[in-house]
């Protein structure tokens, strides 16, 4: 009976166009923002999406075939570029995973990853300089207020985190304070001037530097802090803590744990001192706003069912960044894998291309 | 005349094929169903991308994650499940390291939709971060899986396993005293 009537109604639409002149076409209905996924099941795992802009963008991941603690790789890592119109991917060589990206001016994009390695690339000429920090261990993350003064996080071969200083023709190592207890890594730094930023570590450590020294700031958690960001010195966040899953604020005189049992965030955006994003393992999302933290539904939770499911992402994501837009960029894949597999983006915007330009 | 073409389409889209009968969820349920009828069972087992069985008393890896920085936290033994006669779709399974004494020393809740491979509903590649991974270094341990379906059938199991060193990187020095 439904099939009758789909017929019906399709020859009606047909012998009404029959003999109709070409009008112009209807103008394309302004789009919606709304959850898409971008890229899925990547062989690469993405570890960080951010960009200058919604039209220059950058995500980066890791290298397949990459070995434990490698300082080769036997492919290039994933590194793509969107330009607001078309993804392309970037060729650094075969350099090992890159775990971070930031831009320290204009034509100066810093990432940092696997070994000691430093990319700088040079939009205008779409180069790549490749310089080591001096460790052979991963480093996770990179901030910079200018060329001349970028500093980098991660360990060194004791694996005990270190900080280093690049002031654009040197690496040095910037000493951490001995009350941090060894075998902490230092996982991401975030400024919010040259002389006011923070690292997040292992252990519930985080560091400040004050434009003098990095300081000490225990937080009250054990656990490991995956990132901190904030708008301004005095109200940060950090979130960590694997299962146990914390999420932390910064007052200006202590971190207080905000966190409840199920919040399990690796990566953090703050869009305002009161609304702040946090992504984390299994699809996780959530939202503070007024207060108050909620977890928002999965990417894709409501899709169309497939063999194998909807298509909802459980992967885990490993960071976020919102746009000048409002648009929300999580990047993710298979992250407790050495090196992380099955890449996952999902954009919050008006829907955007899925093409890579290779 | 494209809209000809089109509208040509939908009719030859409307074929005689099986209507779909979404559930309350979207699913087209008992469609997607592999193995439908069969009791519902979960084997705990290990591996990063299939499941390897695992005997008990059986020796494993503590492997250190890509952000393994120490022994807290950054630690963790392989899990996976081989699963039938649930629903496979958005199932909550919560993956625990346990010390014989019960004590938990590590855990992964997580909703998945299931994948069938080789005969069986498929999870792998779950790492429980271990809170201390000297907690389980060269110790006996007890390997658990629990499942809870969206109809809300459940299965569990668990094996007791003896876990290795804890190890700065493969073949490096021990992180424990």
């Amino acid at each position: 009976m439904a099939t009758r009537a789909c017929r019906s109604l399709a020859l009606l639409l047909a012998l009404s166009f029959v003999g109709c002149s070409e009008e112009p076409p209807d103008p394309p209905p302004a789009a919606d923002p709304e959850w898409q996924i971008v890229f899925r099941d990547l062989p690469a795992g993405l570890l960080r999406a951010w960009g200058t802009s919604s039209t220059d963008v950058y995500v980066v991941g890791s290298a397949v075939g990459e070995g434990e603690m490698a300082c080769t790789a036997p492919e290039e890592p994933y590194l793509l570029r969107f330009d607001g119109t078309k993804w392309r991917r970037l060729k650094p060589g075969k350099v090992g995973s890159v775990w971070w990206v930031f831009a320290v001016a204009p034509d100066d994009i810093r990432m940092v990853g696997a070994c000691g390695l430093v990319l700088y690339y040079k939009p205008s000429t779409d180069t790549f300089t490749r310089k080591k920090a001096p460790t052979n261990s991963t480093l996770f993350g990179v901030w910079g207020a200018s060329s001349n003064d970028v500093w980098y996080s991660g360990n060194n071969e004791a694996n005990t985190g270190a900080v280093f200083r690049d002031n654009g023709s040197e690496i040095s190592v910037v000493p951490v304070p001995a009350t941090v207890t060894a075998s902490t890594v230092i996982f991401k730094p975030h400024g919010v001037s040259a002389n006011e930023i923070w690292f997040s570590g292992g252990a519930g450590v985080t560091l400040y530097w004050n434009g003098t020294e990095l300081q000490h700031r225990q937080t009250p958690v054990p656990f490991g802090l995956n990132a901190t960001h904030g708008l301004r010195k005095d109200r940060m966040y950090a979130v960590g803590g694997g299962a146990q899953g914390v999420l932390l604020g910064w007052n200006g005189m202590e971190w207080i744990e905000e966190s409840e049992a199920d919040k399990k965030m690796i990566g953090l955006w703050v869009v305002s001192d009161d609304e702040v994003y946090a992504v984390g393992e299994n699809g996780a999302i959530y939202h503070r706003k007024d207060g108050t933290w909620a977890k928002e539904d999965r990417v894709g939770t409501g899709s169309k069912a497939t063999k194998s499911g909807d298509s909802t992402v459980f992967d885990d994501y490993h960071s976020i960044w919102v746009d000048e837009k409002g648009g929300i960029w999580l990047a993710g894949g298979a992250l407790s894998v050495m090196p992380p597999v099955k890449g996952v983006l999902a954009y919050y915007g008006p829907p955007i291309s899925k093409d890579i330009e290779e | 005349m494209k809209r000809l073409c089109l509208s040509l389409l939908v009719i030859a889209a409307c074929g005689d094929g099986p209507p779909a009968f979404p559930d309350a969820n979207g699913f087209p349920d008992a469609l997607f169903l592999e193995d439908a009828g069969i009791p519902p069972s979960i084997e705990i087992g290990t591996g990063v991308v299939s499941f390897i069985p695992l005997t008990e008393g059986q020796a494993v890896e503590i492997f250190r994650g890509p952000q393994g920085g120490g022994r807290t936290g950054g630690y963790h033994i392989w899990h996976a499940a081989r699963i039938h006669g649930v629903d496979p779709h958005a199932a909550d399974l919560i993956f625990k390291t346990l010390l014989p004494t019960g004590e938990e020393i590590a855990s992964n809740a997580r909703t998945e939709n299931l994948q069938y491979m080789d005969g069986a509903y498929v999870v792998a590649g779950v790492a429980p971060a271990l809170s201390d991974c000297c907690h389980a270094a060269n110790a006996d341990v007890v390997m658990r899986v629990e499942i809870r379906d969206r109809n809300g059938v459940t299965a569990q199991d668990q094996r007791l396993v003896h876990a290795g060193d804890c190890l700065l990187g493969a073949g490096g020095p021990s992180l424990c005293p």
